[in-house]
């Protein structure tokens, strides 16, 4: 049995994987590592790395609690052209993080994480869920990678 | 004591062999107990001197309202109806010897609900006695555990 965190980190990478239909190569791919490797001589494709962050929780009725689950999802692509980074580059990445984090993770009207079938009652909802690095400019000038960073909150009344 | 261990049950059988079924999906709830007082001055004494006249009792809880659970259908049944619920409120289980509370018959008078959109959607309930046979019952949970009943306004009541 898996630590709650840890299943909600994987909810999401299953969740992102199933709506990034459209990848630009075949190197593109989400997971969910423990550790991480910006090594841009070994990084390949679009990757999307989800990470669990924190978790509170505390009793939100005399039978439930309700938890914050925070996860952190990074983005991190490599330019492999000559020259500088062109904008346009940038800004595509940059629209794949804002639907990555507004229709994927933070749409609060669709699918829950984790949620039973049956209880529509059931599973997490986005709380909160903020692009907050839209890009590490150091990053993009010295090593030519596209880094964003999205914060996503998860929230929970379980306890039935 | 603590608030989270108190208990509000209904019963879903006849009062002479009560089924008492908890509603588990309580938050915040208070009781409300007060006697009315009746000025009993005199020449015989410069005091004010005050007499428990009639008491009014009430239970006011918000209840998180969730799809197919049985206490949530039941007390929001009776918030649209005249029917009335025989109630037992407790600052304990009943199945914890000490526990002291009440027992009444009760309607539900109010069930508003604050449907904000960052929300999870709670009911906000009050339930007091109603007309009835039965008198309002101060309870005790006693040695088994069982319940013992007292009436609440003579001279030597006590919690049994």
């Amino acid at each position: 049995m898996a630590a709650r965190i840890v299943e909600v980190r994987n909810a999401a990478v299953t969740k992102i994987g199933n709506a990034w239909v459209s990848r630009g190569s075949a190197d593109d791919a989400v997971s969910g590592p423990w550790r991480l490797d910006l090594d841009t001589k070994k990084l390949k494709g679009r990757q999307v790395f989800v990470f669990p962050s924190s978790y509170l929780g505390g009793p939100a009725n005399r039978l439930e609690d309700q938890s914050d689950y925070t996860l952190v999802v990074l983005v991190a692509e490599v330019f492999r052209g000559t020259g500088d980074v062109p904008d346009a580059w940038c800004d595509e990445r940059a629209l794949f993080c804002e639907w990555l984090a507004n229709t994927v993770l933070g749409a609060p009207r669709g699918e829950r994480l984790l949620a039973v079938e049956g209880d529509p009652d059931s599973g997490l909802w986005p709380e909160s869920v903020e692009v907050t690095t839209v890009y590490d400019v150091e990053e993009l000038a010295e090593r030519k990678l596209f880094l964003s960073v999205i914060t996503a909150t998860f929230r929970e009344d379980a306890g039935e | 004591m603590l608030g989270i261990n108190a208990k509000l049950y209904y019963n879903s059988a006849s009062y002479g062999s009560p089924t008492w079924v908890e509603v588990s999906l309580l938050s915040d709830c208070q009781l409300n107990f007060t006697w009315d007082e009746g000025a009993a001055d005199d020449r015989s004494d410069p005091a004010h001197r005050m007499v428990k006249t009639q008491f009014s009792l009430e239970v006011t809880g918000s209840l998180k309202k969730k799809i197919s659970n049985t206490a949530v259908d039941y007390l929001l049944d009776l918030a649209i109806s005249r029917a009335a619920g025989d109630f037992l409120v407790l600052d304990g289980p009943r199945t914890t010897v000490g526990s002291r509370g009440f027992r009444f018959d009760g309607q539900v008078f109010a069930a508003s609900e604050d449907q904000a959109l960052g929300n999870v959607i709670y009911a906000a309930l009050t339930v007091k006695p109603t007309d009835s046979d039965n008198l309002v019952k101060a309870v005790k949970v006693g040695a088994g555990p069982a319940l013992t009943f007292a009436t609440v306004g003579g001279d030597s009541t006590s919690f049994a």
